[in-house]
């Protein structure tokens, strides 16, 4: 699974940012990587903004598909309030915050379990997602088919456990490895792969035989 | 094709509005002092007093609710927490309903009855989501007393309050800067209870207003004026669709603090006071016995309240002005 990062330490030559020694008033935040930006923000709190601007939209997205917009809005927000509050037992050796971030809206949304699946019962029931934008497919036959889909999708979901489902919506939707859901979830990689096999062997039912996390070139 | 990965792939982005208030809410907390350890006094409260603290802290974020008014708006979509402020000042200016605007005589009491989540174990402050419990509550008209049942039939007066009334708020000028002035006054010479220890100043000012506009009847410019301030409170936006303990759908008007954020949930047609909900936004601890004003010999820290734990959800039922406190509407 390809992951997409906006602060890829592979673009980013942190090798000539010492941070030890560089006033880090005169670097762009938009160079260095996420630990980096964590690291300044314990003494100056507000270089967590760059974090912020990075991952906002990534994170509300993941929880918006999770539980709607409007509960997004309050838990991407807690999201990074928690964060910024626990920053100091923040990793360095971690690049990147993302899989971090994502464990705490994974954590917050925990929070709201019956809401989730009362939102993926009723899409399952109707297929026709209200928060969606207007769906892509451009024939009635198209739009059609890709409802039966989500409508299956939704059912697959609803009845997988929760813990199952966060294990394959952070591997979907987030682009976690295996190791990272690992580490954010707190649990044994072997948990990952045996509540990712369960959650793909129940999407593929409900789909018919198609494993719909399979990458297709 | 990956269709667990396009599933509900179309869902909207982040608003501006959104991303805007969540940026907010995060440089607030860049700039607020670290949250600090509850102040210990040098006396106990008694246990009494302690469950009565609690139940003034939830009632006071729940009050906004009288002297709402009906209005004929039946817009829900607010651009921001200004435009519900406005929309609300305006109902209020409309109004013109008896029950919201005589002026009751002075010694009399606000009845207000609750429906209120009760705690799901004492002393952690979470409350139970799935529990109900109805609690009757009447604030003098002066604003500085506040009683209840004390579980036997006995009636028992507190001290509370903002030391505030309506009509010190009716006196001219009345703007949305001068109530919010008088609100922030009072706020700054009203020593912290123990339960508002660490309370950033914005957050007691938005409490003070909850406090004042459901336990006092307010005149309607007052009202309008309180509507309107609010928005002028750091910290303060909109939620689109909040929810009582009833059930009932709303607006709210939601305060974010360093350690939790509270919803004033208005109806979203009328603004009629619906309850409100309150919960963590960061793990922290809660003392144990004698409660957090309990000396140190005395008090322990119990456990860890978790973030997004519940700490108050409640339905407003019904608001009426009596003579004497313990006197219910029917009698």
């Amino acid at each position: 699974m390809t992951q997409t990062h906006p602060a890829d330490p592979a673009e980013v030559d942190t090798a000539e940012v010492d941070t030890a020694e560089v006033d880090t008033t005169e670097v762009d935040a938009a160079e260095v990587d996420d630990a980096e930006l964590i690291r300044w923000s314990r003494e100056d709190p507000e270089r967590f903004a760059g974090l912020f601007d990075r991952y906002i939209e990534r994170i509300h997205r993941f929880v918006a598909r999770r539980l709607g917009t409007q509960a997004a809005d309050d838990i991407a927000a807690e999201t990074f309030l928690t964060a910024f509050r626990s920053r100091a037992s923040y990793d360095p050796a971690q690049r990147l915050a993302g899989p971090w971030l994502y464990g705490i809206a994974t954590n917050l949304i925990a929070k709201h379990r019956r809401g989730e699946e009362r939102f993926l019962r009723a899409l399952s029931r109707t297929g026709a997602n209200p928060l969606s934008e207007p769906p892509m497919a451009d024939t009635v036959v198209g739009r059609v088919a890709a409802q039966e889909v989500d409508r299956r999708l939704a059912g697959a979901l609803a009845s997988m456990s929760s813990a199952d489902r966060d294990v394959l919506l952070l591997v979907a939707w987030g682009e976690l490895t295996y190791e990272e859901v690992a580490a954010v979830l707190k649990v044994p990689i072997g948990t990952v792969r045996s509540r990712l096999h369960r959650a793909r062997k129940k999407a593929r039912v409900a789909l018919g035989g198609d494993d719909p996390t399979r990458e297709v070139a | 094709m990956d269709e667990i990965k396009q599933f509900l792939g179309t869902t909207p982005v982040i608003t501006r509005e959104a991303k805007d208030a969540a940026r907010a809410q995060l440089m607030r907390a860049m700039r607020e002092p670290l949250p600090r350890p509850a102040r210990r006094r040098t006396f106990r409260i008694p246990r009494l007093a302690w469950r009565f603290g609690i139940a003034t802290v939830a009632a006071s974020a729940l009050l906004v609710g009288y002297g709402m008014v009906r209005g004929d708006d039946r817009s829900t979509a607010y651009a921001d927490v200004r435009e519900l402020g406005e929309r609300a000042a305006k109902a209020a200016e409309r109004d013109h309903d008896e029950a919201y605007t005589r002026t009751p005589s002075p010694g009399q009491w606000l009845y207000v009855k609750e429906s209120l989540a009760p705690l799901i174990a004492e002393p952690r402050p979470e409350v139970d989501l799935d529990k109900r419990e109805t609690l009757e509550l009447w604030y003098s008209l002066d604003g500085e007393r506040l009683a209840m049942d004390d579980g036997t039939g006995k009636i028992i007066i507190e001290k509370v309050g903002t030391g505030l009334k309506g009509a010190d708020l009716a006196q001219e000028p009345v703007t949305p800067d001068a109530v919010l002035a008088k609100v922030r006054a009072s706020v700054a010479a009203t020593p912290a209870s123990p339960f508002e220890m660490g309370m950033p100043e914005q957050e007691r000012a938005f409490q003070t207003i909850s406090t004042l506009m459901g336990g006092q009847p307010l005149t309607p410019q007052v009202r309008a004026a309180l509507f309107r301030a609010l928005p002028k409170i750091d910290g303060v936006s909109v939620k689109q669709d909040a929810v009582d303990a009833a059930g009932r759908h709303g607006v709210a008007f939601a305060y974010t603090g360093v350690r939790e954020r509270f919803e004033i949930i208005v109806g979203a047609e009328d603004y009629r006071f619906l309850g409100v909900y309150g919960e963590n936004v960061a793990d922290h601890p809660f003392p144990g016995e004698g409660g957090p004003a309990a000396p140190p010999e005395v008090m322990k820290l119990a456990g860890t309240v978790k973030a997004g734990a519940p700490l108050v959800w409640s339905a407003h039922l019904e608001t009426k002005v009596v003579d004497k406190p313990g006197t219910r509407p029917q009698q």
